[in-house]
């Protein structure tokens, strides 16, 4: 008990649980059960790009590609497909552009040691371009009926990119707390310089945490095409670099590295998530939304930011 | 006779136009504690970094065990043995101590390369309580750590590599002074357990404490080994300093001065120290003291870096002083003593170095005055004698002096009546070393209040009219002009309390 109470996730924990007693009050729908499925089944893709997104924050990095590479993986998942390529092989090649793009990513930033922030900005351009050029601006849709497994599946009546995205964080959560790759990690976000001192490769870890990212969004993106069952090569996963940073930051990391955790990234996306429905089943205008959510986020931010104060009141210039 | 565990024999390490070392041989056996002592630039840190792996020597060989080696970096010094604990520490402040300790270690690894952590927990505390860490949990973060258990993890981290050798520069710089009797404890226990420490300070009173030889180096050269019976501080001082100071210095006639520029009373330091000295017209006032004497807190108090409590009187009124625009406005500036990140802005020209402490005034309205920058500019350039083509050549491009000397003029362009100069001439050669003092003493003698706070003895002995000695947050002596030496200046700094020291 005492270790729950100790966890580094509880306050937002707490905030989230707050957050659904609010919207419980204001429209009873909000905690039907059907309601609360949809609210995890919807926000599946989004949370296998933020565990990426949490390793690369952790490192002290930014990734803005990371819709980008979404919408390539997706619109050439798409012409594999219209192309008669059977569902699981086009899957499989998407993760693999996933990949790619990754160590794209990562060749700029680990290897040749360019700002992630200029890297992922190009690439953002980039891997967008590509997806709408090899599209030909077009709609890529009316996918065989073999693909829907992906995104719309069900096993053993639990939705199957549900089960895919708790496996994934599983283990992911025991990559970074279990294997000397996770903790450099967290080493390096730390102290890179002290990192460096015991023998931690920074190029090597930073350019495996950009594969993996990419591998993930890979898998997302393939998800997000079988669910919604078309693809706009121009518009798909548009906003969604900074909804991911968002629910990294909501989660507890540490835009300056070293702090956060997957399982408090995890209660970000779902605190996203909760917000967007509980607004719209609220009937708040969907002009209002963005607004909100926005607000929503300062203040979860600023909690966090609180706790992190309180805890280390010492001058940490180090830390920053 | 027991051989050495360690010996460098030979050793030169040559930089660019510089030979920091020249032929040192150094001597270590096991069980012992050995003080390494020098001035600033003596070439003790150039000999720590080829001993621990940083640098490679120019000339010479080291043998451990009396084996010839290499240290081709840190992390393979400190897998043959031989670790050092920096003065800034290496730690993780966001990870647990116990991780801090075996990060990225194998030893810790079980099958398929998962991390035992129960196993890391408990090997970690056996290493810390083994060396008088008991009362430290080491699943704790290390930025909730206390300055003293830091320390000691990071000692544990230093033996969990097997140290036969540790080297322990400026150990306790960093703690207060309660928690210094705590690390003697821990590094006697390491000695009995036969580990060699090599002690790098610059505190006499911790040397006689607690080494059992003492080495000293000078000018990239070894002076001298002794046991630490065979020296008193009288004569460890005279090794260190060597003969007597070039004629570096203008000549300064010091008059009487009445007017006080700058009353400080009570300034507080840390919580527990406070210090109240003055500041006269046209005077130069040095403030010496050996690394953590709280030298550089007093230039930060005084320009509004930090906050403190105490009162601050300039010409006689009361001031309030929390930033540093708070103290441009009432006359003061500050030369910093770290010119790369703190002094000069490298990609911008040394015209606009110049201008900006104060852009506003060279403005009219909302537009930069381009005419009035530059004939400012050109005066400062000429003034200080600023070796550039012209004005637009971007400080990046500068020697050393040269960059110094734009940092002194962008703050004499602020017109102050308090300059404060911290390191005024930190890795600047010799000839610019006197062009600076000249334009310290030119200014003096226009009237300027200048506060010189610098580690170099010569300089402060050479230039200043009045001394204060700080020692540990409290100006333990005050010298006229004329009256110091480096020896007694040593001796007031590194412990204040000894024979015939009459402490104020």
């Amino acid at each position: 008990m005492k270790r729950l109470l100790n966890v580094h996730e509880a306050p937002i924990i707490l905030f989230t649980v707050l957050i659904g007693i609010l919207f419980t009050i204001i429209s009873p729908e909000f905690l039907q059960l059907d309601n609360a499925k949809l609210i995890l089944e919807q926000n599946t893709s989004s949370a296998i790009v933020a565990i990426g997104m949490t390793m690369v924050i952790l490192l002290g990095g930014i990734d803005l590609s990371v819709g980008s590479v979404l919408a390539l993986t997706a619109t050439s998942v798409g012409l594999f497909l219209s192309h008669g390529m059977s569902p699981w092989l086009a899957s499989l090649l998407g993760v693999g552009i996933g990949i790619l793009c990754g160590m794209f990513n990562g060749y700029f930033i680990a290897v040749l040691n360019i700002p992630d922030i200029i890297v992922t900005l190009a690439s953002m351009y980039i891997f967008r371009g590509l997806a709408v050029g090899i599209s030909g601006g077009t709609w890529m849709t009316n996918f065989p009926p073999g693909f829907q497994f992906f995104g719309q599946g069900q096993v053993l009546g639990i939705s199957f990119p549900l089960i895919v995205t708790v496996i994934l964080i599983i283990g992911f959560i025991f990559l970074l707390k279990f294997t000397r790759f996770g903790r450099r990690i967290y080493a390096i976000g730390g102290n890179k310089a002290a990192a460096k001192l015991a023998g931690v490769s920074i190029p090597r870890t930073k350019f495996m945490v950009y594969v993996f990212s990419g591998m993930l969004v890979g898998i997302a993106a393939v998800i997000f095409a079988s669910k919604v069952g078309s693809v706009q090569a121009s518009t798909a996963g548009s906003n969604l670099s900074f909804e991911v940073m968002a629910a990294v930051l909501i989660g507890g990391g540490s835009i300056f590295g070293g702090t956060g955790t997957i399982a408090g990234t995890a209660v970000g996306i779902l605190l996203m998530g909760i917000i967007k429905n509980g607004l719209v089943i609220a009937k708040v205008s969907p002009f209002w939304v963005d607004a909100t959510t926005g607000f929503l986020i300062i203040l979860a931010i600023a909690i966090n930011t609180l706790q992190y104060v309180r805890q280390n009141k010492r001058k940490g210039g180090e830390l920053i | 006779m027991e051989r050495p565990i360690l010996s460098m024999e030979g050793i030169s390490k040559e930089f660019p136009g510089v030979k920091a070392l020249e032929d040192v041989d150094f001597e270590l056996y096991p069980g012992e504690i050995h003080a390494l002592m020098g001035e600033n630039g003596a070439g003790k840190s150039t000999l720590m970094k080829i001993l621990s792996g940083v640098y490679a020597p120019t000339q010479g060989i080291i043998r451990l065990k009396g084996q010839e080696v290499v240290f081709r970096n840190p992390l393979d010094a400190q897998h043959q043995g031989v670790s050092i604990i920096h003065q800034e520490f290496n730690l993780f402040p966001n990870l647990s101590a116990a991780e801090n300790i075996y990060i990225d270690r194998l030893e810790v690894v079980g099958r398929f390369g998962r991390i035992q952590w129960s196993r890391l927990y408990s090997e970690a505390q056996k290493l810390v309580d083994s060396i008088g860490g008991r009362g430290i949990d080491v699943r704790k973060e290390v930025r909730h750590l206390g300055v003293h258990s830091q320390q000691v993890i990071e000692i544990a981290k230093a033996l969990s590599f097997q140290a036969d050798v540790l080297i322990m520069d400026e150990p306790s710089a960093a703690l207060p002074e309660n928690e210094v009797q705590k690390m003697f404890d821990v590094v006697k226990r390491l000695k009995e357990q036969g580990v060699a420490i090599v002690y790098v300070s610059h505190r006499m009173k911790e040397i006689f404490e607690i080494a059992d030889k003492v080495t000293v180096l000078r000018d990239g050269k070894k002076i001298a080994t002794h046991k630490i019976e065979e020296v008193t501080e009288q004569s460890l001082i005279q090794m260190m300093v060597g003969k007597e100071v070039a004629q570096l210095y203008p000549v300064r006639i010091v008059e009487p001065r009445e007017e006080i520029v700058l009353q400080v009373k009570q300034l507080s330091l840390d919580s527990a120290h406070a210090i109240s000295f003055n500041l006269k017209k046209g005077e130069i006032l040095g403030l010496f003291g050996i690394p953590g004497s709280g030298s550089h807190t007093v230039a930060e108090r005084l320009f509004g870096l930090v906050k403190g409590t105490g009162a601050i009187e300039i010409n006689g009124v009361q001031v309030q002083i929390n930033t540093p625009n708070e103290a441009k406005a009432k006359k003061i500036a500050y030369v910093p003593p770290d010119r790369h990140r703190q002094g000069i802005i490298k990609p911008m020209s040394i015209r606009q170095n110049l201008a900006m402490p104060i852009l506003p005034e060279l403005s009219t309205g909302l537009i930069l005055d381009q005419e009035r920058i530059k004939k400012m500019s050109s005066s400062y350039m000429e003034q200080l004698h600023i070796k550039a083509p012209n004005d637009l050549q971007s400080v990046d491009f500068l020697s050393g002096g040269n960059q110094q000397k734009v940092v002194i003029g962008k703050w004499l362009a602020a017109e102050p009546e308090i300059l404060i100069l911290e390191e005024p001439t930190r890795g600047v050669d010799v000839g610019a070393k006197a062009e600076i003092y000249n334009i310290i003493h030119q200014l003096a003698l226009k009237g300027l209040s200048i506060l010189l706070i610098s580690s170099e003895m010569p300089e402060v002995i050479g230039l200043s009219d009045r001394i204060l000695v700080l020692h540990k947050g409290e100006i333990v002596h005050e010298f006229g002009r004329g009256e110091a030496d480096q020896e007694q200046l040593l001796k007031r700094a590194s412990n204040p309390r000894t024979r015939g020291g009459d402490v104020i």
